[in-house]
């Protein structure tokens, strides 16, 4: 893909998803990338269903864009009946150099069910933390 | 749009639709050797119950040689799932392969999922870069 920047071409790296099925703990969907290089996260979805334990569960996505902490991009929480969970957004976002995207499932594991999760994103040279 | 070589024209954004039942559907069929096919959005809207087991609905492509889920959903046993989901992408598809709404592992017990997609055919050869 070319883009136009003051009349002068470019490479723009090409963008690609990636899937994971999860509902417990914290699970890479995206690797790091390795030195000199960062994830974009161009959006993201999850979708499922399942029936939480007697406790509200937050599911999410994990990234790491400024320093040690890591950021919730997107989070939803879930109460304590069986139901279907699914949400999407667009975004544009920076990640630390050679760090991953990781779904999260915070609070008590559920009884039953899956979420499907999808991240879309790109790969793009450049060092340190987001600017 | 230009560039400094003049004014190009860029090929038509069209919508693709298809539902989603147990045997899955063809959303876009390959469009021919020396074409790809450019995702704009995907959107997926609907209601169904699982059987035993997992069932998941996926709009799917073709990248690299390999699968792609651009939009998945999990469906889990009597778990019914009822929801839209919609979202803008810029995927791009290895040459001459098609999109699908595709429906695996268990089957539904009841229900539908409405898939849409927005998409252009673009001049291209090989996988996508």
């Amino acid at each position: 893909m070319i883009d136009l920047v003051r009349g002068r071409e470019r490479a723009v790296a090409a963008n690609y998803t990636a899937y994971f099925r999860f509902i417990n703990g914290n699970n890479s969907i995206i690797t790091a990338p390795g030195a000199g290089k960062y994830i974009r996260v161009l959006g993201m979805q999850y979708g499922g269903s399942l029936t939480p334990a007697a406790t509200q569960i937050t599911y999410g996505f994990l990234l790491n864009v400024y320093g040690t902490t890591t950021q919730h991009l997107m989070t939803t929480c879930i109460g304590v009946t069986p139901r279907s969970v699914y949400a999407s957004t667009v975004c544009n976002i920076r990640c630390k150099e050679n760090t991953a995207v990781q779904c999260r499932r915070n609070g008590t594991s559920p009884t039953a069910g899956e979420i499907d999760a999808v991240v879309h994103y790109r790969i793009e040279d450049g060092y340190g933390v987001g600017p | 749009m230009f560039n400094r070589a003049g004014t190009i024209t860029l090929p038509a954004n069209k919508n693709a639709q298809a539902d989603a039942t147990n045997a899955g559907a063809a959303l876009i069929a390959a469009p021919g050797a020396g074409l790809r096919i450019r995702v704009l959005a995907v959107a997926m809207a609907g209601t169904a119950t699982g059987a035993a087991g997992t069932t998941y609905v996926s709009i799917r492509g073709t990248q690299q040689g390999g699968a792609i889920d651009l939009l998945r959903i999990a469906i889990v046993g009597a778990l019914t799932f009822t929801g839209s989901m919609a979202m803008p992408v810029n995927i791009l598809l290895d040459e001459n392969t098609g999109l699908t709404a595709t429906v695996g592992g268990a089957d539904f017990a009841t229900g539908k999922v409405s898939c849409t997609v927005a998409y252009r055919t673009e001049a291209g050869t090989g996988v996508a870069p």
